[in-house]
């Protein structure tokens, strides 16, 4: 069987390892499995015998040939290789552009309240005044590394987020290590890199010096690692997976998250392998196992309703803002005593002791310790279809087994004990900042003031209260690929995994497209449940969004060729990715078509504004004008022109390439939309909180009075020595731009002393008893940061989970069941009928032109009077 | 044959890879000089401002993706719409910026490179390099390519054109007849001079084929194979249809834009007869002399030593036919302009570029490489400047002031330079040469190719600066030829002012229209002047283009005109801001003659230098300016002042001396003359003279006394004038009642906070206020309203409680929100009773006579209207949300609605008072201001309800007769 032909069947027969197929088959599917991981290990030691050495390295020779990469088909030496192929070169150019649009003009930007904390307290490491893991700015690794970059690059705005941008250009690359056939494919895993560099809010958490760029490429490489070795056992997946596991964990506590996603589907996985082993074997354990899972949730969920709502609360009261010793003993030792987890802990060791009891029973002794098999044994074996180590079943689909994976891992004690190595390699260091604050290992684990407990216990604070429903809004807004194509194949694969179950053909890359699937979903259902839902979390749902729409394109490219082939014999017209010049001219029509649709919707929403009532919109409105309100059917055109196009290709090319031609087309089409949202919400407007995505954000006007803040000082003192006052409303991000200032002082919560001399004087907006001391100053409002007006979206649908009023749901007395939230959809989008509502949605989607106020909170700039002519001849000379 | 074709099709899908051990170095070197030509485009893009014209072009492009609105009257371009429909594109994709409005033409410069490179296979290795080489680092390429006007895009479709035309050709190809089609509608859609461009180009082609004897070059074949298919043929004329039908119809978004494909055809009529150009005729020649003068060079050397044709080949011809035919037709075309000049350089550096391979390929380097070669290149390239400087230099002996001295320089040179490196070439120079065959040749060949390589190597120096300057440094200039009517850097720096004022000025007017706030100023931009204006201020959303001599007719903040004079009636602050360059008039009407001389005279030589190397010598005339002018509030901003201003002074608010933030309460002292003005925001109480001029201030940042103020910025209101010239401030937001004396000490204060609970009882909480508004004295009582608890509170002067009346409601005795209060003449209390919409009058004792309603009150909220009584015996009610003052008799028949001064409208006129003079005066919270105005005559016989018209003229303020005799009628204008 080789790496092509596995379709991916969930109902595949049984493999028992060397049972029913020969060992060459067996070799050539899993090549390293017959090898003992302790020999290999060993690494001196030779193969143990020429038939398996050979089919091996013929079980490689496909992966090489598959490899885009430089091909190792000449000896010559010299620092190029003989050639290089089109898809490396692919790479490299998407990496290039990952380089400029990553690092480009990175500090243009003000920093954010968040990433001046950051970019603050990594300095201060970087000065050598120490570092101590805080939970509150989540894990160690990027003060660590930006402080790293700080001592070989300088701090400024820009070095700040050269961390983020280069993960960001990681993350770009690392598809390449998914191109093989059961993964992404050639053409999945270079859409995939496309994909992530064209991301919105990939690239906008790229150039944001937040915890989540680190995360999600650390979350990819674990996968990857995952993955490969499940194709090839190799130790170095092993030893990789465990450190970046460790790097997650040191970087921010969504991981948990994510780590309990991959376990639970490698876990189901492993068992879905067990039970269908069993059942195609006519096993009785199979309905155990089933029962004893079916029983283990049941107990368990009993359990929770049985101990009282009180004991189930306390569990949650976690004493995480600055406990005494006193306060955690007493929460560590109610925890220990509380019947919940005392429950729940019995209820575990039994199953597990029942899950072990059920697969192991029966199990006969083997013929000898693995090593100790020579390998005409163990030929003798796989023909004799006696067990080798165990009636351990596996059930492969795609050629992907966790069972042999897990067993593999065990067998490799060399390898788990360098993956364990390797692990706290990565963890203590970061967490003891380099062995001077050891208090880190209790912080990062145990403390309740510490990592997982720190932010369990602010679970129900839900900081921003946004709704149920706004992932679900705020991706369509940006990642449409990820939006469209990866829940089109999600949806397409979950069906296909039915039926796989029912015994129907799976299809190709089933495992793959699985894993991503359920992580797709189950990330996005997580994120959406979880208390606090911010923005940037984003990233999460799409990293798995972008890979599944990129399998879904690597697909459709794969398809468009096939079809080419078989098509060969009577077609000599040229192609590109599959498709003829006709095809391609179909996709460019109905690209231009949607590009119709914006420069006719342009004009007609535009419409005029108009002073209002409502004084939530501060007064003023955009409706739609009676000119465009009498050409409102213009925006049907293009849609009836596509429509022809489309059934006139039908008619004329038949429905594969008409279809294929379509999906060109919006892929194509959103690509585009991408890099339009992308680049604006990135670029262009990227300090101006127009964007859901960007939620809040520091305004250009701190900038600006640095800036000027600066010329002045220079000019007054010849350097950063200019005496600034500052308070407590205005310290972040001020903190981190006065950091050189060496006569900046920090004067509390508000002024309660006369400021003397000092030229200048940042406040708060809300300290109206320093208007008494301020007589020899004049001020001017500035904003401080500003965010996205939240109401914009707030009125979708009814969110019972937060306060009346924060959603559809309006009063208290309004109904707010399942039917209700339904409802409130269903009227949302009826609402959508009136023109003046599709003009501002559409504007708000094609230009984030707002129907609402932006918040924002404002700080004073005070200049000494006699000051004044000389700031002002610096702040209006440019 | 088909399935080989197949599989050879399929085996690129699979396998493609590129052979790096076979790697040429003209690979190498074509792909750094496709990314070098992508780089030097896009580099620094955005540093030279928009021109008028580019600005046009990007603001239509913006308002054709965004669909905001053209001027009246004004229309997108038809003629030339694949620029506007690219940069459309391009705003869509990355945002409206100075930089990616110039990204298409950017993109299309570093195509003509990438097309360069492919006529390898019709021109050879070397020329095709070559002729990127020159397309790379050509001055007027780069500039066209770094400026957004069409003309760029023509050239690349041209390239285009010719690429698909020869490539079809050699291999015919669907896609190649698509690709023709699609250049040649590109074209069209490109403006009209595409049309010569083709001619020129067709001319090329005639050239190129009747020199073909043998018929198998390269045009050749390419004629043959275009019309041979007749699919082939069809998909061209498909493409053509396609695309000039997308980009004429705006993106198939416009059906009335499609007028525009036979508009180019009659515009292109125009363009070649009838258009009047102020380019001169010769300009073209210049410009190649001046910017290209290595592609003449090279081109003239190479077509010299061209080779015989070869197979397959494209012949100079093709290029020279295109260029001399380009030339002639541009340079006698009457609507010439300098934005043609890629036009006509396109084909000659085309044509450089294959002479100067065909240069290369026709010497045999074995012979001349080497050191020996590489130091008598060296030596020659010195010698070359040497006698050039030496030349100079004896020029000037006749004609210099100092006859000496050049002499002294001339022996200097040949002594120092001339002599040695001569004598160094000369004993370089090889005697004889062997040819391959081992005969012995002449010895001029190694000599003449180290001085073709020296001279190339000049010119080659002069147009790398000359491309460096041009590109980077001068265009903000007059100084380049090729740069005319660009931009000044003054035209960014003013706009970043303006941004920074306005954002300064009006940071809380964040709203849908404006969403960053700031930019909340209004602007008039005069129609002659609206580019690049219109572009840079595009983020304003109150921006108007007026036609001439109308800017500033609505009071808008800032004004941009293109003569003074227009706002200098006004109460604008001009400012002159130079934002064009002008033409040299050495550039408008060159001289042959002159520049022959520089050329023939060697006196004339080193002028002629310091012209080419920097652009000395010429007149630089001054930019055209327009005139900004600044209203009050920006004025103020920019050139902050701390005063003092008279009440006849609008410096628009501020907290300067003089100046009003939101101005309430008035009073004038009857006695002393003296007017106080509550200056609510802030937080003071200002004092002026009876004639108006500052006279001072207490509270705020004065710090005599301090006054409450909210969050929201709302401060003290009310103020009056007692008998005995104590001053009474209604400290409103530290509920109080603030007494101070004409120095404005505080003498006493009385009130505390209370609040009576939606005040059903007027005598709850006794002497205690929510927020007191307004005051009225009497010679033994002070009246006070307690506005939020609904009722009048009176005090004895010492700030005895004496009584109280009101409490919220309808009912006659009853009030709601009242503000104002006046006592009448006939001792009645008059009481603004806003709420309600009327004015209540009571005896003093609080018992309620009658009141009656004010119809501008009904249904407004918040307006907080003040009273006075003047000696006519009219009451004058403000009404801020309307903007008027409502006049009745006192008994409350009324008399007449007044809006303006006569010479000023009122905005929100709150507070009111009558001077010692006996003119009304009346604050304006929407101007700061305080404006003045006659009373109105009481009516001839009892007036009905409402009026018709003003009673009476009121007498014209002192303020109001600052306006010329000539100012209109100062009659109120009547409203009831």
């Amino acid at each position: 069987m080789s790496h092509e032909s596995s379709n991916g069947d969930l109902h595949e027969e049984p493999v028992l390892v060397s049972t029913s197929e020969t060992a060459e088959d067996v070799a050539t599917e899993r090549p390293s499995r017959l090898v003992p991981r302790r020999r290999r290990g060993a690494g001196l030691q030779a193969p143990p015998a020429e038939p398996i050495v050979a089919t091996s390295i013929a079980a490689e020779a496909p992966v090489r040939t598959a490899s885009p990469g430089i091909q190792l088909t000449s000896s010559r030496s010299g620092m190029l290789p003989p050639s290089i192929g089109w898809e490396t070169v692919a790479y490299l150019g998407l990496i290039l552009l990952a380089i400029g649009t990553r690092f480009w003009n990175l500090g243009e930007k003000a920093l954010h309240h968040d990433e001046s904390l950051h970019a603050y307290y990594s300095w201060v490491y970087s000065i050598g005044n120490g570092y101590r893991h805080d939970p509150l700015m989540h894990g160690p690794f990027l003060f660590h590394f930006n402080a790293l970059i700080y001592l070989l690059f300088g701090d400024s705005d820009a070095t700040s987020r050269y961390g983020p941008a280069f993960f960001g250009v990681l993350l770009v690359a690392m598809p390449w290590l998914l191109r093989g056939p059961k993964f992404l494919g050639k053409y999945g895993a270079l859409a995939a890199s496309f994909f992530l560099l064209i991301s919105p809010s990939i690239l906008y958490q790229s150039r944001y010096i937040r915890h989540d760029i680190y995360t999600i490429g650390g979350t990819l490489f674990l996968f990857i690692c995952i993955f490969r070795y499940l194709d090839k056992p190799e130790r170095r997946w092993l030893i990789a997976g465990s450190a970046t596991l460790a790097f997650l964990l040191t970087n921010h506590e969504i991981v948990f998250a994510i780590a309990a996603i991959f376990f639970l589907f490698l876990y189901a996985a492993l068992m879905i392998e067990q039970f269908t082993a069993f059942r195609r074997t006519k096993d009785i354990r199979a309905w155990e196992l089933a029962g004893l899972h079916a029983g283990y949730i049941v107990l368990m969920l009993l359990l929770f309703v049985l101990v009282p709502a009180s004991q189930k609360h306390e569990l949650m009261e976690i004493p995480w803002e600055n406990p005494t010793q006193a306060e955690e003993n007493a929460y560590y030792r109610m925890v220990v005593t509380n019947p919940l987890i005392v429950g729940a802990v019995i209820l575990t060791v039994i199953f597990l002791v029942g899950l072990w009891w059920t697969l192991i029973r029966d199990r006969p002794a083997p013929l000898a310790a693995v090593d100790d098999v020579d390998t005409k044994e163990l030929e003798e074996a796989a023909v004799l279809q006696r067990p080798i180590g165990g009636r351990i079943y596996e059930t492969p689909v795609d050629g992907f087994s966790v069972t042999s994976a897990v067993r593999d891992a065990w067998a490799d004690k060399a390898g788990l004990l360098l993956a364990i190595g390797a692990y706290l390699l990565v963890f203590v260091p970061l967490y003891t900042s380099m062995f001077t604050n050891m208090a880190g290992l209790r912080s990062s684990t145990i403390d309740t003031d510490g990592t997982l407990l720190y932010w369990l216990g602010q679970h129900d604070y839900r900081r921003g209260e946004q709704p149920w429903f706004y992932f679900l809004l705020l991706l369509p807004q940006y990642d449409y690929l990820a939006a469209t194509l990866g829940a089109l194949l999600m949806a397409v694969t979950f069906i296909r995994a039915g039926a796989a179950l029912l015994g129907w053909s799976g299809g190709r890359q089933l495992f793959f497209r699985l894993f991503l699937s359920v992580w797709f979903v189950l990330i996005f259902a997580g994120l959406s449940y979880a208390g606090e839902k911010m923005p940037w979390l984003l990233v999460h749902i799409t990293l798995p969004g972008c890979l599944l729409a990129a399998a879904m394109t690597g697909a459709l490219i794969e398809l468009a060729i096939d079809a080419r082939k078989n098509r060969a014999n009577v077609e000599t017209e040229r192609s590109w990715a599959g498709l003829s010049l006709r095809d391609w001219g179909l996709a460019g029509a109905l690209v231009m078509l949607g590009g119709a649709f914006v420069w006719i919707a342009g004009p007609l929403t535009y419409g005029q504004f108009i002073t209002t009532e409502d004084g939530s919109h501060a007064g003023i409105r955009r409706y739609v004008t009676d000119t465009a309100a009498d050409h409102w059917w213009w925006l049907a055109v293009p849609f009836l022109l596509a429509s022809a196009a489309i059934v006139g290709w039908l008619v004329w090319r038949g429905i594969q390439r008409t279809s294929l031609a379509v999906m060109a087309a919006m892929v194509v089409g959103l690509t585009l939309m991408q890099v339009h949202a992308g680049w604006r919400l990135s670029m262009h407007d990227a300090d101006v909180p127009k964007d859901m995505l960007i939620y809040t954000q520091t305004s250009p006007d701190v900038t600006r009075v640095m800036n000027e803040i600066g010329a002045l000082s220079e000019e007054l003192t010849g350097g950063e020595h200019l005496v600034i006052w500052y308070d407590s409303e205005v310290s972040w991000p001020f903190q981190w731009y006065l950091r050189n200032y060496d006569q900046a002082r920090f004067i509390g919560a508000s002024l309660t002393q006369d400021p003397g001399d000092a030229p200048v004087l940042l406040l708060g907006d809300g300290g109206t008893n320093a208007e008494q001391y301020l007589a020899n100053y004049t001020a001017t409002d500035y904003v401080l940061r500003w965010w996205f007006p939240e109401e914009t979206y707030r009125g979708f649908a009814i969110a019972p989970e937060i306060p009346v009023g924060r959603s559809a749901w309006e009063s208290a007395e309004q109904a707010h069941g399942p039917l209700d939230i339904l409802t409130s959809i269903f009227d949302t989008v009826d609402g959508e009928q009136q023109i003046d509502n599709q003009l501002r949605l559409y504007r708000l989607l094609m230009y984030r032109d707002l129907d609402w106020e932006i918040g924002q909170t404002r700080f004073r700039l005070y200049i000494r009077n006699d000051l004044l002519p000389l700031y002002n001849s610096i702040r209006y000379s440019q | 044959m088909a399935e080989a074709t197949a599989d050879i099709t399929l085996e690129r899908d699979e396998g493609r890879s590129i052979d790096l051990t076979n790697v040429s170095w003209w690979t190498v070197s074509a792909v750094v000089l496709t990314l070098l030509s992508l780089a030097i485009r896009m580099g620094k893009l955005g540093w030279l401002p928009l021109s008028s014209s580019e600005a046009n072009r990007s603001f239509q492009a913006l308002a054709l993706f965004d669909g905001r609105p053209l001027a009246p009257g004004e229309h997108f371009s038809h003629v030339d719409p694949a620029l506007m429909l690219g940069q459309s594109g391009m705003f869509f994709l990355f945002g409206a910026s100075d930089s990616v409005a110039r990204f298409l033409p950017a993109l299309a410069g570093a195509g003509i490179v990438l097309l360069a490179l492919c006529l390898k296979p019709f021109v050879g290795r070397a020329p095709a390099m070559a002729m990127a080489l020159l397309a790379t680092f050509s001055p007027t390429l780069l500039f066209a390519s770094r400026t957004a006007e069409p003309q760029i895009l023509s050239a690349f479709f041209a390239m285009l054109l010719l690429v698909c035309f020869l490539y079809n050709g050699r291999s015919r190809s669907r896609w190649w007849a698509a690709g023709l089609g699609i250049a040649l509608g590109g074209m069209l859609a490109s403006g009209p001079a595409s049309i010569s461009v083709l001619l020129c180009m067709i001319v090329g082609i005639v050239a190129a084929g009747l020199a073909d004897s043998e018929g198998d070059g390269a045009v050749r074949l390419a004629l043959g194979a275009l019309g041979s298919e007749l699919d082939e043929l069809i998909v061209l004329g498909l493409a053509f249809l396609g695309t000039i039908l997308l980009l004429f119809s705006h993106g198939l978004s416009s059906v009335s834009a499609l007028r525009g494909i036979p508009e180019t055809i009659a515009n292109w009529g125009r363009l070649i007869v009838t258009t009047e150009s102020t380019t001169p005729t010769q300009f073209f020649l210049l410009v190649i002399l001046l910017y290209e003068i290595l592609a003449l060079v090279c081109a003239l050397i190479g077509f010299a030593v061209e080779g015989k044709e070869r197979k397959g080949r494209l012949s100079s011809l093709f290029f020279l036919g295109w260029f001399v035919a380009s030339l002639i037709l541009f340079s006698f075309s009457s609507g010439r302009s300098p934005q043609q000049a890629v036009l006509v350089v396109l084909p000659l550096v085309l044509w450089a570029g294959a002479g100067a391979g065909a240069l290369l390929e026709a010497v045999d380097w074995s012979r001349v490489s080497g050191r020996k070669a590489f130091l008598l290149v060296v030596t020659v390239f010195g010698l070359l400047l040497s006698v050039i400087a030496l030349i100079a230099a004896l020029g000037r002996i006749g004609d210099s002031t100092d006859s000496t001295r050049a002499t002294i320089e001339s022996l200097m040179i040949a002594a120092i330079a001339v002599v040695p490196l001569g004598y160094l070439t000369f004993i370089q120079l090889p005697r004889t040469e062997i040819d391959e065959t081992g005969k012995p040749e002449r010895a001029w060949r190694t000599p003449l190719i180290a001085l073709a390589t020296a001279v190339i190597l000049l010119l080659a120096l002069y147009t790398m600066r000359s491309t460096v300057m041009l590109n980077y440094y001068r265009s903000d200039g007059p100084q380049e030829l090729l740069a005319q009517r660009t931009s000044t850097p003054a035209v960014t720096a003013f706009v970043s002012r303006i941004t920074n004022v306005s954002r300064d000025l009006a940071i809380t007017g964040a709203s849908p229209e404006d969403p960053e706030g700031g930019h909340s100023i209004t602007i008039d931009l005069e129609q002659q002047v609206k580019n690049p204006w219109r572009w840079y201020l595009r983020d304003f959303p109150h921006i108007t283009i007026v036609p001439n001599g109308e800017a500033g007719k609505t009071g808008a903040d800032l004004v941009i005109v293109q003569d003074q004079s227009a706002i200098d009636q006004s109460a604008y602050t001009p400012q002159s801001i130079p934002y064009r360059n002008r033409v040299p008039p050495q550039y408008v009407t060159p001289s042959i003659g002159t520049v022959l001389k520089s050329i023939v005279i060697p006196s004339r030589w080193e002028e002629g230098v310091r012209f080419l190397l920097y652009r000395t010598g010429i007149t630089t005339p001054d930019p055209e300016t327009v005139v900004a002018g600044y209203g009050a509030r920006i004025s103020n901003q920019l050139q902050p002042s701390s005063g003092p201003y008279s009440l006849s002074d609008r410096p628009g608010p501020g907290a300067g001396r003089g100046q009003f933030d939101e101005p309430r309460g008035i009073a004038n002292d009857l006695t002393t003359g003296f007017i106080y003005v509550v200056d609510m925001g802030n937080d003071r109480v200002e004092s002026f003279s009876a004639d108006g001029e500052f006279a001072g201030s207490w509270g705020g940042a004065d710090g005599s006394v301090s006054f409450g103020s909210t969050d929201e910025g709302l401060g003290p209101t009310g103020i009056a004038i007692g008998f005995d010239g104590l001053i009474y401030v209604a400290d409103t937001w530290n509920h109080r009642v603030v007494v101070l004396n004409s120095n404005g000490d505080a003498v006493r204060e009385f009130g505390s906070f209370g609040d009576t609970a939606d005040a059903p009882d007027a005598a709850a909480q006794e002497g205690l206020f929510f927020g007191p508004r307004a005051i009225a004295v009497t010679g033994d009582e002070i009246y006070v309203v307690d506005t939020g608890n609904e009722r009048v509170q009176v005090f004895s002067p010492d700030g005895t409680f004496l009584r109280a009346w009101g409490g919220k409601g309808t009912g006659p005795a009853q009030l709601s929100e009242p503000v104002g209060i006046v006592i009448g003449p006939d001792g009645r209390v008059y009481v603004a009773d806003s709420g309600n919409g009327r004015i209540s009058v009571f005896t003093r004792d609080g018992t309620p006579i009658v009141q009656w309603p004010v119809e501008a009150w009904t249904g407004q909220a918040y307006f907080e209207p003040y009273l006075a009584i003047d000696n006519n015996g009219l009451l004058y009610a403000t009404s801020s949300a309307t903007g008027s003052i409502e006049v009745y008799d006192l008994d409350g028949n009324f008399v007449t609605s007044l809006t303006g001064t006569g010479l000023e409208n009122f905005q929100r006129p709150i507070g009111i008072t009558q001077t010692a003079a006996g003119q009304m005066m009346v604050t304006d919270a929407g101007l700061n201001a305080v404006l003045t105005f006659g009373t109105v005559a009481p009516p001839a016989e009892p007036p009905g309800s409402p009026m018709a018209s003003p009673i009476a003229s009121p007498i014209a303020s002192p303020i109001a007769t600052d306006a010329t005799p000539s100012a209109p009628d100062p009659t109120p204008t009547a409203v009831g």
